[in-house]
């Protein structure tokens, strides 16, 4: 059976259950059937695409400035050892504190606004993108980087033709999984304080226990995450061309 | 337009935190241009710590070396690697423009020496592979042709065969002689295989352990034409035994 079968039937089993489940044993308010989902999403649909658009805007500005300063700050780090020095302990402090905890103070500093909740996912994606980016330069044999000397690089031609591309594939892997927490960071923050977006909408649709658009904010980030993570891996497809596919290496020791 | 390559007096010690190791004792040595050295020697005495030094990536600790009078600089001396050097994420024909991509757009010039080159390398047919695509042998192909595609008056090469099976390792010396038959150029080659060097070299630099020094400097007596079954004529033969002799005292 191909992989992409295997796919189908795994979602539809899911769906299956969930299905029978809400058929036979769970009350609708302990786990709303794929119906009332459907029908809480057409109930109000513009508000619906509203918050979805607002928390994708809020993703994308985070994510986008977060990831850029993090690459810009991971390649500066291996470039001047003052920098690194300085950088280094920072980031190692900050590191174990999940963005999700400086919530209160973003609210206290920021308000409510779209302005906080992108500087909280900038800061996670940051965090990801600079300790990505420098333990991928830290990683590049050296080897190339005396190759290109011999070849008549010097300091900048170096990094721009041996470090960056050698890096790219960790890169790619580091976006990938910067877009993923910029979700659930937006989620969170909207969670916690804000006045618009899909978090915002669960957070209300607690407060008078309507399950379904708990259960549809779920539905709507799930497709949203997935989307983006498809887009990223298509567009960046071309970049890692070069190295063997980590599915090639993963078929090796996969059993059927 | 070959070069000379000068070691006068060159010691090289390397530091860490808990030691120093002196690679390198009062090395000295002049190869003529056109002419080949190779340098044999126990491993770990320093033999690729001379190609280090010869290409400008380090510099001595003591002493002096000159490349065509001048200290050397990246760029002036190419340089065949021990392990494989050819960057993956380029094709192969982009691997052997690099070189000359560094200093701006390729001319027409240019990119017909690059064509020269795939060519001579017998690499044509793979221009749009990536490295990962190709066998060891080839890699090394690649790497020399980017090496001399920009045409360096000389060139240092760090055991540059050791990857590859003894087969194509014969393959790709009889190559590079052809090379360096067509453009001669002032070459330093490390080696630890005593054939290799003889065959390829027209001296055989014979070093010492730990800390390096040259020990013996002896002239290859062969004419130009060496085909792979050189090493079993008796001057060849000869000059073999002398080498190990020396290696062994």
């Amino acid at each position: 059976m191909t992989k992409h079968k295997i796919t189908i039937m795994t979602i539809s089993s899911v769906f299956a259950v969930w299905l029978l489940l809400t058929w036979t044993l769970i009350p609708e308010t302990i786990l709303p059937s794929p119906q009332s989902v459907l029908d809480a999403a057409m109930r109000r649909p513009g508000s619906l695409l509203g918050n979805a658009g607002i928390t994708l805007l809020r993703v994308l500005l985070g994510w986008g400035f977060g990831v850029y300063a993090g690459m810009k700050v991971g390649l500066r780090m291996t470039r001047s050892s003052t920098f690194c020095a300085v950088m280094h302990p920072l980031l190692e402090i900050v590191r174990p504190i999940p963005p999700i905890a400086l919530t209160p103070f973003f609210i206290l500093w920021f308000g409510l606004g779209i302005f906080g909740q992108v500087l909280l996912i900038a800061l996670g994606c940051f965090m990801v993108l600079a300790i990505h980016t420098y333990i991928a330069v830290e990683n590049v044999p050296p080897i190339y980087v005396r190759a290109a000397a011999t070849l008549g690089a010097n300091r900048d031609q170096v990094y721009s033709t041996v470090i960056v591309p050698a890096i790219t594939p960790a890169l790619l892997s580091g976006l990938r999984v910067a877009a993923g927490l910029a979700f659930a960071l937006a989620i969170a923050a909207e969670l916690l304080g804000a006045q618009r977006g899909i978090g915002f909408m669960m957070m209300v649709a607690r407060r008078t226990l309507n399950t379904d658009v708990i259960l549809l904010g779920i539905v709507v980030i799930g497709a949203e995450s997935y989307l983006f993570d498809t887009i990223l891996r298509y567009s960046f497809a071309r970049l890692g061309k070069w190295t063997e596919s980590p599915r090639s290496v993963v078929s090796l020791v996969h059993t059927k | 337009m070959s070069i000379t390559i000068v070691l006068d007096h060159v010691t090289h010690v390397f530091r860490n935190s808990e030691a120093s190791i002196t690679a390198l004792s009062d090395v000295c040595f002049t190869v003529a241009p056109g002419t080949r050295l190779s340098i044999v020697g126990p491993s770990g005495c320093g033999k690729s710590t001379l190609i280090a030094l010869i290409a400008g990536l380090i510099t001595p600790t003591q002493g002096e070396v000159r490349v065509n009078g001048s200290l050397p600089a990246p760029g002036v001396c190419a340089v065949g690697f021990q392990s494989d050097s050819v960057f993956p994420w380029l094709t192969v024909r982009d691997n052997i423009s690099y070189g000359l991509r560094l200093r701006g757009e390729l001319s027409p010039q240019d990119e017909q020496q690059v064509s020269e080159w795939l060519e001579a390398t017998e690499l044509a047919a793979f221009a749009n592979y990536w490295p990962r695509e190709l066998s060891g042998g080839m890699r090394k192909r690649v790497e020399l042709a980017r090496a001399l595609v920009s045409r360096p008056a000389a060139i240092g090469l760090d055991e540059p065969f050791v990857s590859v099976d003894a087969l194509t390792r014969q393959d790709l010396q009889v190559f590079l002689l052809r090379l360096l038959a067509a453009t001669p150029m002032t070459t330093v080659l490390v080696t630890h295989d005593v054939e290799e060097a003889i065959l390829l070299g027209t001296h055989v630099a014979v070093m010492s352990k730990r800390p390096g020094t040259i020990r013996t400097i002896i002239p290859v007596t062969l004419d130009h034409n060496r085909p792979p079954e050189t090493r079993f004529c008796p001057e060849f033969l000869a000059i073999r035994a002398m080498v190990e002799q020396t290696l062994r005292e």
